[in-house]
């Protein structure tokens, strides 16, 4: 996802208006504050966004944001809404995990320390999962290096998503002593 | 020629004067200088009557500007400047004269920037400032903002895209907008680099935290505080994104305290500034130096 599709994503997915506290690290997308600024002004002037004529300091998405996003946004919530459930099935008996969050993104902690995520990413042409595993490695700051990204099309003919989080789980266990 | 050696001996008496007795009778000693000089082009009626208005105000009276300021030049009067402003723009001839020499003081503050000093909403910002004991001084073409104790805040700057039309600080260290005066409290400059993180300090955190209900700021957060709970249990050892997050939110928990909203509902400014001026007071510009590291649940959240 670009700064844009990844701004009016967040506007589309939260369905109610942003605060700057909100919207402005989304515009970052790794950049800076000075990026920040351009890009709302961006959005503002080529009308994807407003501001909110009942609360100042607000910005809701138009209908031009919203016709620009809600393809990708109805193809995320398809693919979330099955890795939900599917994960759900995976972690059902394990009663200390507890699955959160939402189409921005779902996630779980197994022992403290040890936290599995998963996101939408738009890819090249389609809409895959990224899927970011404990890093039982080393340093957090490695952070790139248990990630990996999988299409609808291969979710929907394997096992892989099960069994990438079975065989981590497994992992956490030996490497905590399943001190969860 | 007569007349000449009459302007340049009045003139020559006066600096003498003003240099003597610094008094409220400069204005209209200025004036008639000023106006045997031909400084002032615009009716002299006019102007004594703003004069009268703003009563005795600093404006003329630094003895030691008078060379610049009345020097019998046409266009380098600043009394000429006053009176051109207050002749072209209405609203602002209106602010001055009920402001009843704020205005004046404001306006002269940002005398260097045209096209600021004769917004009424800008000098109006700019009075609450310097009402607060912000000082507004001029260095590099730049209106920096210090406070009463020489720490610098920022540089005047109006142009925050996320609030437009309002002058505000550009913060020195966070690059940030804000107003420093409805932040919590002074900018003490003070160094995360070596916290100490206690039951007491965590709980501050997680109380300051849980007023953003945002999914995924509480995600966020919570992963910072289960970070920071395994390190008051000698579980971890505190990264830099670990000490800038607790004393990060430490402080803004303060600042929020000190504007009356440690608890209870809060404005979005109330976040903005007291976030902001945190980030001053620990010297962090989040361009460079991250708050939350990249292994939070939503990273594009804090700025991935």
């Amino acid at each position: 996802m670009n700064w844009k599709e990844s701004a009016l994503f967040h506007f589309k997915s939260s369905k109610v208006e942003l605060t700057r506290r909100i919207i402005e690290p989304i515009l970052m997308h790794g950049g800076t504050y000075e990026d920040s600024q351009s890009r709302i002004k961006t959005l503002l002037d080529e009308g994807y966004v407003e501001r909110s004529k009942k609360n100042k300091g607000f910005f809701g998405l138009t209908e031009k944001g919203d016709l620009y996003i809600t393809s990708f946004y109805d193809s995320v919530v398809e693919l979330m809404e099955l890795v939900h459930s599917r994960i759900l099935k995976v972690v059902e008996n394990k009663k200390e995990v507890e699955l959160k969050g939402g189409i921005t993104g779902i996630y779980f902690t197994y022992t403290k320390m040890s936290m599995f995520r998963f996101h939408p990413y738009k890819g090249m042409e389609e809409t895959l999962l990224f899927v970011r595993l404990p890093n039982l490695i080393g340093e957090s700051i490695n952070h790139k290096s248990n990630e990996i990204y999988i299409t609808k099309d291969h979710l929907d003919r394997t096992t892989l998503l099960e069994d990438v989080i079975q065989c981590h789980l497994k992992m956490v266990d030996e490497f905590y002593g399943k001190d969860v | 020629m007569k007349t000449y050696f009459s302007i340049l001996f009045k003139l020559l008496s006066f600096i003498l004067y003003c240099y003597t007795f610094q008094s409220s009778i400069v204005i209209d000693s200025c004036l008639e200088i000023c106006a045997d000089a031909k400084c002032i082009h615009s009716p002299l009626d006019s102007l004594k009557g703003v004069l009268d208005e703003y009563n005795h105000t600093q404006v003329l009276l630094s003895s030691k500007k008078l060379d610049s300021y009345h020097m019998p030049l046409p266009g380098v009067c600043i009394m000429k400047t006053l009176d051109d402003d207050m002749n072209f723009n209405s609203s602002f001839k209106d602010h001055i004269i009920s402001t009843n020499g704020n205005g004046v003081k404001a306006w002269k503050s940002i005398f260097s920037k045209p096209s600021w000093r004769t917004n009424t909403d800008y000098l109006s910002k700019v009075s609450r400032y310097t009402d607060e004991g912000l000082e507004i001084v001029e260095e590099g073409g730049e209106l920096v903002v210090k406070q009463a104790d020489g720490v610098v805040v920022g540089k005047l700057d109006p142009n925050d895209v996320y609030d437009p039309g309002q002058m505000k600080v550009l913060g020195e260290s966070s690059g940030r907008h804000f107003d420093p005066d409805v932040a919590g409290g002074p900018i003490v400059k003070k160094s995360w680099s070596n916290p100490t993180i206690n039951q007491s300090g965590i709980d501050d955190v997680s109380t300051h935290v849980a007023r953003f209900t945002d999914p995924e700021a509480i995600a966020n957060n919570n992963f910072m505080i289960n970070r920071l709970d395994a390190i008051k249990n000698g579980q971890r050892v505190p990264d830099d994104f670990d000490k800038r997050f607790y004393t990060h939110e430490l402080e803004e928990y303060s600042r929020f305290e000190n504007l009356g909203v440690g608890s209870g509902p809060h404005t979005e400014a109330n976040y903005l500034n007291s976030h902001t001026a945190s980030l001053e007071a620990y010297s962090i510009n989040e361009n460079i130096t991250k708050i939350y590291p990249p292994e939070v649940p939503f990273p594009q959240y804090a700025g991935y």
